[in-house]
């Protein structure tokens, strides 16, 4: 066939998924240097499907998994050679004790002082030195605003004091500064070690004296927000988690020993509509060490059936607190069980060629 | 407006006319500016295009008019409708309806082949023949390429 012009080839282009877009990339010239033409990389980011990945980060580093059945071995190391393009002397060295995604980039908490966001498609980093005040504990979450063509990314910090959000600051990618953020604290505790972020904005399970809700972080407006939960007899234990990069899900346990797992998801469009809860599918295995389970972290496949979960259990032979991933297949009722000597960590991943500012 | 004012002939490259009405063609914006113009007649000469290509943009046009406010199909039947048209496609026709597309400047029927050409197009080889591209790293630069991204080529 004869050529097609550049235009059209970006237009095609654009539309390929990254992963694919990046084994492209190895073999022309000219579509390598589309990885740094900001132009294609906005347009890809608005064109071509997002496919997300689960990754999974324990001891220290993260790895690509799979959670459907029937792939090859899910302890496969993510192999990213991080630190290529940075300067800090010794990136190899880098642990990794958090991680957090958002639109492409993940903000990492490390053995390092300061923050790392990291792009682990690109291999790009940045280090960024937020203003701590000891005393406080202070949690992270990236996310970014979406009325900006170009996603204009912002971390924001939350810091307690006993255990209750007392005040915020932002962090702008675009000017690398803090500033205090002058909205009245949310008045509940937060239970997520983590948050989810969801199309820019980032989601917590949280408390007050009365109720459990979800509490939001809405990066474009800058204020926080609450959504309900779906209704329950036994409020029991909960994680959240991301479907698709499209949704919320839920993984709702009673507090009864032969109780099932329940797997509730939200409605697309949480943004612009009232937050719906449906029930996607239930879980009913146990695992072999007859443990009761609520998972700090999970990640989900509506299609298959299947959940991973990273668990925590402690051994009263022992003293000490074990690891470990289940994984539940559904229907097949089987449940796959990996030890592990650190918490591990899991969520989901979409690839992208989005720049660190 | 009389009936033949509201039609209008398009020919293609190979001498094949086709009378539309106009409110389809209209979707072109190079025919909209053409009428426009007003130097050219009843009948439109669209030098770029071949008559079995031309046919399948009509089909297109017609099903995505608005025709004296008739456009009573539902956004899910139409995407539906524009699934099954490109999805039998051969390589070779999705590349010269991308050409007429452009040259036509139908914004949507250009987003929709290019997402079908990115939807088919698998391997590497694919899509080096449809874009006519030769590898041009040396085979030391590849291997690097592929090493820095090794998430991507694994699976």
């Amino acid at each position: 066939m004869s050529d097609l012009s550049l235009d059209l080839v970006e237009e095609i282009l654009s539309r390929v998924p990254t992963a694919s877009l990046t084994r492209l990339r190895a073999t022309c010239k000219r579509w390598n240097a589309l990885f740094k033409d900001r132009r294609f990389i906005e347009k890809h980011s608005r064109k071509a499907a997002k496919q997300p990945m689960a990754f999974m980060l324990k001891n220290s580093t993260i790895f690509l998994v799979s959670i459907s059945p029937n792939v090859a071995d899910p302890s496969r190391e993510f192999n990213v050679r991080l630190g290529l393009k940075d300067s800090h002397s010794d990136l190899e060295q880098v642990c990794l004790y958090g991680g957090f995604h958002c639109g492409g980039l993940l903000l990492c908490n490390t053995n390092y002082d300061g923050l790392l966001i990291w792009n682990p498609c690109l291999g790009e980093t940045r280090w960024i030195q937020p203003k701590i005040n000891r005393k406080r504990w202070s949690r992270f979450s990236l996310g970014y605003d979406n009325n900006e063509v170009w996603n204009s990314y912002k971390i924001l910090r939350s810091y307690e004091q006993d255990y209750k959000v007392v005040g915020s600051e932002i962090y702008e990618f675009s000017s690398d500064s803090w500033r205090a953020l002058d909205v009245v604290a949310p008045d509940c505790y937060i239970e997520s070690p983590k948050g989810v972020s969801l199309k820019g904005n980032t989601y917590w399970l949280a408390f007050n004296s009365k109720y459990k809700f979800i509490l939001s972080f809405d990066f474009t407006r800058e204020r926080f927000r609450r959504f309900c939960l779906p209704t329950f007899q036994n409020l029991g234990g909960m994680a959240l988690s991301v479907v698709r990069e499209e949704k919320l899900s839920l993984l709702h346990r009673s507090f009864d020993p032969s109780s099932k797992m329940d797997m509730w998801v939200t409605n697309n469009n949480i943004d612009t509509e009232t937050v719906l809860w449906s029930k996607s599918f239930t879980v009913d295995i146990s695992t072999t060490d007859g443990y009761f389970h609520i998972p700090k972290s999970f990640l989900i496949d509506e299609e298959k059936k299947v959940v991973m979960c990273c668990n925590a259990s402690f051994e009263p032979n022992s003293g000490k607190t074990e690891y470990a991933i289940h994984k539940y297949h559904t229907e097949s009722l089987f449940v796959e069980t990996t030890h592990v000597s650190e918490f591990p960590f899991n969520f989901s991943y979409v690839p992208s060629l989005v720049q660190i500012q | 407006m009389s009936k033949s004012e509201k039609k209008i002939v398009l020919k293609s490259l190979d001498n094949e006319a086709f009378e539309v009405e106009k409110a389809v063609a209209l979707q072109s914006q190079t025919i909209w500016v053409m009428c426009e113009d007003k130097c050219v007649g009843n009948e439109i000469p669209l030098e770029n295009v071949t008559g079995q290509i031309l046919a399948k943009v009509i089909d297109y046009c017609k099903k995505h008019a608005v025709v004296d406010g008739d456009g009573d199909e539902s956004s899910e039947e139409l995407k539906n409708w524009d699934t099954e048209f490109t999805k039998n496609m051969d390589q070779s026709t999705l590349f010269n309806m991308i050409l007429a597309a452009n040259y036509l400047n139908i914004k949507s029927l250009l987003n929709l082949t290019c997402q079908a050409v990115a939807d088919k197009t698998k391997t590497i080889d694919e899509f080096h023949t449809f874009l006519n591209i030769e590898n041009n790293f040396t085979p030391e630069e590849e291997a690097q390429i592929c090493q820095e991204n090794l998430w991507a080529f694994d699976d």
